[in-house]
Parts: C-alpha cells; structure tokens; sequence
C-alpha cells in the first residue's frame, strides 16, 4: 500500500551503500542493500509491508522470518516519516 | 600590475577615494578605507596579486568606516550591509578576510562550493572538506610551503559545467598554535602580521607563494578528496573511504548544495567519481606531506591529465 | 537620500517593467541595480523577467550569474514549500476539514505567475474557526510544535489574534502559521471568514483550497496595507502587480467585483492603495473604470499626501544599513540556513534497516570557525 512520493535519484559506486537524492525535499540519505532494495521496489509499484517483505527477502535469498518483517516495518516507518513513501488508500 | 607596484601614496588615494580594485582568482574586490594602516597591512598581505578597475561588475566591496564617536573602532560595510559594527581598529585586517569568506561562501552562486582546502600538484588537485578544528587550513599551508600550489585555504569552487576547480587563492588564515606550527615548519614562507584578541584567539595568514597567485586563472582537475583527521601521536595513514559516505561527509561541507537542486546532487556525485576518496589520519607536518607527495592515483589513473585550463576574466561588453 | 540609489532604484524597477532597459546598464549601474535586487528580494522576479523575455543571455555574465542564484534560490524555497503543504495534507489525511491555502503558499501550488521567483518563509493557511482544535491535534501528532508555550502568549494569539500560535515543525525548522480568518478580530475591519470558504476553489489534485481571485488580492492588499502603513516592500506590491496582470486577462468579470467583494470584506481602502501604488510606481494596467470609481473609497488628500510619502520611504531604503548585523544576518540566513534550504544530508546506515540523522546548518554565527 505504499508508493514513493517524488522523484528518487539514485547513485551507487559497486558498494553495498547507495546514495539517494529526493527531489521533493532535497535531503540526499545513505542507504545499505537492503533499504535500497526496498525503497527501489516501491518505486515501481504499490506494495503491502507483507507483499514487500516476501519479495525482497527471495531477492536476497533469505527466509522471510518474524525478525525479518518487522526489520522491513522499522524501515517502513522510517520512510515514512522522511516524506519518502506514502501510504495510498 | 600587481599591487606591490603601487606607489604607497597612490595606494592610499586609491583606499580613501574610489576603491582599490583587485582581483583574487575568478572575482573582482573593491576595497575603500579611511584607515591608512589597516590599507598597508592589506596591501602587504596582497602585494603579488592584480590591481583591477570598475569596468567590470564586482563581486566583493568592502568599506572600512571610521566610527564617528569612538575613535579607535570602525565599522565594517560588506555589499552594502553593514556587516561589523564597532571593530578595534587594529583587527581591521582579520576582519577583512573574515568579510571575504562571508561573500565569497554566501555571495557567490557561478560555483558550486564545498568549504574545503584545496592545492594542486602536477595537474591534479587535492579537496581537504572539514570543520573548524580540521586542521585543514594548516596542513594546506604546510603543503603549499613545500611546493604544492594554492587553490584555496577555504572554498573548493566547482565549475557546475565541466567539474574543474577555480582557483581563488588567499593569505591562508592561521589561528593560535597553527601560527608558530607553521613559522617553524616553513620559516622561509611570507607571514603576515600576528593579531592577538580577536575571538578566536591569535590570529595570522601566511601570504600565498608568487607562483600561486600568478597561476590563478589556471583551474585543476580534482584528483583527490582527503578528509584530513588531526590526531596527536599517530602515524600517518591514508584510509580509503567508501564514495558513498565520501559523497554525505563532503556534502555537509557543501554550501549552496540546495542552490542547485537535483543537479547539485549530479555535481557532487561526479566529483566524487574523479576522486580517490580518503580519511588522512596525521599528527605531524612532515609526515603528513611526505604522505600526500606519495599519493598515487587509482580513480583517475586512466585519465589523461588535461591542458592548461585558463580563463579570462570578463570584459565587460 | 543620494541621488545614485534612488536612480538605481528606478532602474531596477525599469528593468522589471521592461526587460530590454537593462542591456543600457553599465557595470556601475549593475553592481547597484543587482545590490538593490537583492535586498528587496526581488533578484529572483527580475532574473525570471529576463529569462522569460529572452535578454538574459545578452546581459554581463556575472549579473546573469546572480540573477540564476536569485532564481535558484527562489526555485528551492518553492520546493520548500511545496513540501510542507504535502506534509500538512500527510497531518490531515481522513479529516475532510476545508484548508486554504495563503499567500506565497498558495501562489506556488496555484501555479500563479505571482509564486514564481518568490522567496517565502512560512506555509499558511486558513482554517473554520470551529475545526481549529482537530487541526491544531492532528499537526502536532505529527511533527509540529507551538512557538509560544507561555499559557499568556497562547491565550493571547488564540483569543486576540486571528491564528493559531505559530507552529514550527521540529525536524525541518519549517514554520507553519494556521489562521482562521484573514485580519485580526480585533480591528477595524472584520471580513467575515466563512464569506471566503464559500468563494474559496478547489485546487485541483490536491486537498486544498485557493481564495478566489479577487479575495486573493483583497487578502494581498489586506496584508501589505494594514494600519494604515507600507510594511513590507516592493517585492509584496509587484505579488500584487502579478495577481492584477494574471486575473485581469484571464478571470471573467474580476475587474468588476473587485469593488462590491471589498465592500463586503471590508477591505476598500486596502484595494484603494493597491491600485494606487501598483499603478503608480508599477505601471499595473488597471482599466481606467476602475481607477476612477475607486476614489470614492481613499482617504483626505492629507492622508493620502502621508501615505505617498511612507510609500516612498518604504520604496528607498537607507544607503548603508543600520540594523544590527547578527538581524541582518538573519535575514541573510533566510537564503542560507536550515530552514527551506537545509543541509540535505542525512547519514542512513544500519544493519538491517537505517536510521537517519539530520545535521542542522548551523555553522553560521557571524563569523564561522575558520581552522
């Protein structure tokens, strides 16, 4: 249910960190693989916080476990209140 | 014409009258003051540097006023603004080059700027980001007492065009103990005068070699983006930086990083993509400049290094 | 007044009528004109005058050069603002409570001429009185906090002004001014709000509302005009000038309504100033009907006398300025710090999310620590 709000620029130099430019604030964040992949899907389309954490989790290869979901929820959160995605009815 | 070619009496005319006009790398000042002293003690710091006319827009005007009550302050007008109310009189000189980092960080939008350090060598140019208490303006004099040439102790401007560095090269401005750090590690290099009082203590500039200000319309390519990291005791050591925190860290030093937007993010990205990125932990002089001479390149390796990139101040049309 | 400033003063407004006017300027004159532009915050209005009339790349490339920062600066508070009203609409989504959009806010999200090289501060916006505590709940939830705590301060601004407290949003510095009608209760003049809710338009793809245009500039005119006085600047008479130009060509009928929806608010002698100084020193073109039926509603030539003075004074300011530095370097910081144009660097690193750090600029105190 949620969907990134402006125009994400991204940058990346074959690191695990990943820099991000939000047009809509113009705040620049780091971002590790994960957080990347996330927000990178949500960009495409609306996801639920469940739909989102099954798909990255096969993108990784890992199981999709308890700690994992809310791990995804935390950075949901975080997106969030950064103004980077917002929820759509 | 350089400025140590005035005549001491034209040299004051030009102060209390219509202006010294001078030029520092890429921008046109206007200085006027009714303080013959701090005048001499400017044109001392700026003797090698170029004496320029009003037929151009300028960039930076500065006015040393005579308060009309208290005989031994002055006010300082910047642009127009009246910027230093009520200055002593004898710290008329730092106040100056205070005033001039204000414009040329706040004032000046041709560029995107990082408050930085930057010197040159061989065609390829080192970026020092840092905070107060750094040690960046230290360890870019040190370096340019030892060959190195000056772009400047303050402000990296990137031409937001093709990525190249202007040069806008300065009195370096030390403080307290940088002061005699730097007297006895170059005792051959031009000082200037020691101001005791100001708020941040001793306050001196080392004068920029003959051959950096002469060189001041020659940009750089960036080469290097070193965060200096002063640490008492330890041995000198150069530690690869991820580009991605390379990008935040020099990004907290960018100024009019919002000025530009989303381009501004491109600017700075690509600086980063020319660079090689490091943290430079160091704690003495020599050391550290024997390590920055031993730098190699890896990032831009395969790039040739580019001509001679002068350009020509603007004539107005 | 010296003579130079006040011919620099007509330049300036030359150049902003005719563009063309400005390739006569000599480096002299630049230095003046653009210093001028500068302090009346109207850097941004001029470079877009040429920009859009195409002499901007004929004029000296420095002054191009600052006439893109005021520009780019401009281009970044729009942002800024933007910004805050997609948060306040984030505040109150599911509440179905109408919000107006004001001023600079809603020039900008209005599409407006007049929302173009602005520079702006604070988002406002205008509330139903009765909604006021829902909104105010709902802000603070998520974000904003009251500028004045003291319960005498609160009270006064609830009871006595026509707004909440100002609200400043913790994380972004940003300041938010909720009102719930547009002059104080107080005053003379008391335009009844709900008027303005009925005439207020939809803005199309958002939650928000705009005046309609004539209590638009009823609301402009209300605001630089208060009291009796000039207080703002040239900047806030060519917000005027724009919103004249745009809705006299392309808002049926506004020309004539102007008068009757003055009547209604209240607000005659306001809209008598706006059209006399944007005409005046502007050269606003205002139908010439109008102009004359507008004089009914001035003040004795006396009165009018004082008034074209202030006016003037307002319109040449001081060749040096004698505020105290750390004020003007507030103003300054309105270009430079944390506020619309902040640091933009959060560092997000953890294991398997991230957490965000802002750093605040704040490096500016005068002078910043040189090493």
């Amino acid at each position: 249910m949620l969907i990134s709000s402006c125009p994400l620029i991204w940058r990346n130099w074959d690191e695990d960190e990943h820099v991000l430019y939000h047009c809509g604030t113009g705040d620049t964040h780091v971002l590790n693989d994960l957080a990347a992949e996330l927000l990178a899907l949500l960009e495409t389309e609306s996801l639920t916080a469940r739909e989102l954490a099954d798909q990255s989790a096969a993108m990784f290869c890992i199981e999709p476990d308890e700690i994992f979901h809310q791990n995804v929820a935390a950075a949901l959160a975080e997106f969030d209140e950064l103004g980077l995605i917002e929820p759509q009815p | 014409m350089i400025i140590s070619e005035l005549e001491n009496e034209d040299l004051i005319r030009r102060f209390r009258g219509e202006g010294l006009y001078y030029r520092v790398g890429p921008f046109l000042i206007r200085g006027r003051s009714q303080l013959d002293n701090a005048s001499r003690g400017l044109a001392s710091l700026y003797a090698d540097f170029p004496v320029a006319g009003p037929d151009e827009i300028t960039d930076v005007d500065y006015v040393l006023d005579k308060c009309t009550f208290e005989f031994n302050r002055f006010n300082l007008i910047l642009d127009g603004r009246l910027q230093y109310p009520r200055i002593f009189r004898r710290l008329a000189v730092p106040f100056v080059e205070w005033a001039l980092n204000l414009s040329v960080i706040l004032g000046l939008h041709r560029f995107f700027v990082l408050h930085a350090g930057v010197v040159e060598r061989g065609g390829h140019a080192a970026i020092f980001p840092g905070n107060a208490g750094r040690g960046k303006s230290t360890l870019t004099a040190a370096l340019v007492s030892r060959g190195w040439r000056l772009l400047s102790d303050e402000a990296a401007l990137i031409d937001p065009v093709d990525g190249l560095l202007h040069p806008a090269p300065r009195p370096i401005s030390l403080k307290n103990e940088s002061v005699e750090l730097i007297r006895s590690f170059a005792p051959n290099a031009r000082m200037g005068p020691s101001w005791p009082g100001t708020m941040k203590g001793i306050v001196s500039h080392m004068i920029p070699t003959p051959e950096s200000v002469a060189r001041a319309l020659e940009r750089a390519e960036p080469a290097w983006m070193i965060f200096p990291m002063y640490t008492p005791g330890a041995r000198p050591e150069m530690r690869p930086l991820s580009k991605a925190r390379a990008l935040v860290t020099a990004g907290q030093q960018a100024f009019n990083y919002n000025l530009f937007g989303r381009r501004g993010f491109e600017i700075l990205g690509n600086l980063i993509d020319a660079c090689d990125c490091y943290e430079f932990v160091y704690s003495d002089l020599d050391g550290a400049v024997a390590a920055m001479n031993s730098l190699t390149l890896t990032t831009s390796a395969a790039r040739e290094v580019s001509p001679v990139n002068a350009i020509e101040p603007e004539h107005f049309r | 007044m010296p003579s130079s400033l006040s011919t620099s003063a007509e330049s300036l407004l030359k150049a902003y009528q005719s563009p063309e006017a400005a390739l006569a300027f000599d480096a002299s004159r630049w230095n003046d004109v653009l210093r001028l532009a500068w302090r009346w915050r109207l850097l941004g209005r001029l470079g877009l005058r040429l920009e859009d009339s195409g002499e901007i790349d004929r004029v000296p490339f420095k002054a191009k050069a600052r006439l893109e920062s005021g520009i780019a600066q401009a281009k970044v508070n729009e942002r800024g603002i933007r910004w805050e009203a997609n948060r306040v609409a984030r505040a109150l989504r599911g509440s179905d409570v109408p919000v107006i959009l004001l001023k600079g806010g809603a020039y900008v999200m209005a599409g407006l001429p007049a929302g173009r090289g602005r520079l702006m501060s604070d988002l406002d916006i205008m509330v139903p009185r009765d909604r006021l505590p829902e909104v105010e709940k709902a802000l603070l939830a998520h974000g904003w906090t009251m500028l004045e705590p003291d319960a005498y301060d609160d009270y006064y601004y609830r009871n006595w002004t026509h707004e909440l407290p100002p609200m400043r949003h913790q994380d972004r510095q940003s300041e938010l001014d909720v009102h719930h009608t547009i002059l104080p209760p107080l005053g003379k003049l008391k335009p009844d709000a709900s008027l303005l809710f009925k005439a207020a338009r939809p803005l199309e793809g958002t939650r928000f509302l705009v005046l309609a245009p004539e209590d638009m500039v009823l609301h402009s005119a209300a605001h630089l005009f208060q009291d009796g006085e000039m207080h703002a600047g040239v900047r806030d008479l060519t917000d005027l000038d724009l919103l004249f130009r745009h809705f006299g060509t392309t808002e049926p009928g506004f020309w004539d309504r102007l008068i009757p929806r003055a009547k209604e608010t209240h607000l005659t002698r306001p809209l008598y100033y706006a059209i006399r100084y944007t005409s005046k020193i502007l050269e606003t073109p205002i139908p010439e009907s109008l102009r004359t039926a507008i004089e009914a509603f001035g003040p004795n030539p006396l009165i009018r006398g004082l008034m074209d003075q202030i006016t003037d004074r307002a319109l040449f300011p001081p060749a040096v300025d004698t505020h105290r530095w750390d004020i003007e370097l507030a103003n300054l910081m309105l270009l430079v710090r944390g506020h619309w144009l902040k640091m933009p660097l959060p560092i997000l690193v953890q294991h398997l999310s991230y957490k965000s750090v802002r750093p605040i600029l704040r490096w500016w105190k005068g002078e910043k620590d040189a090493d």
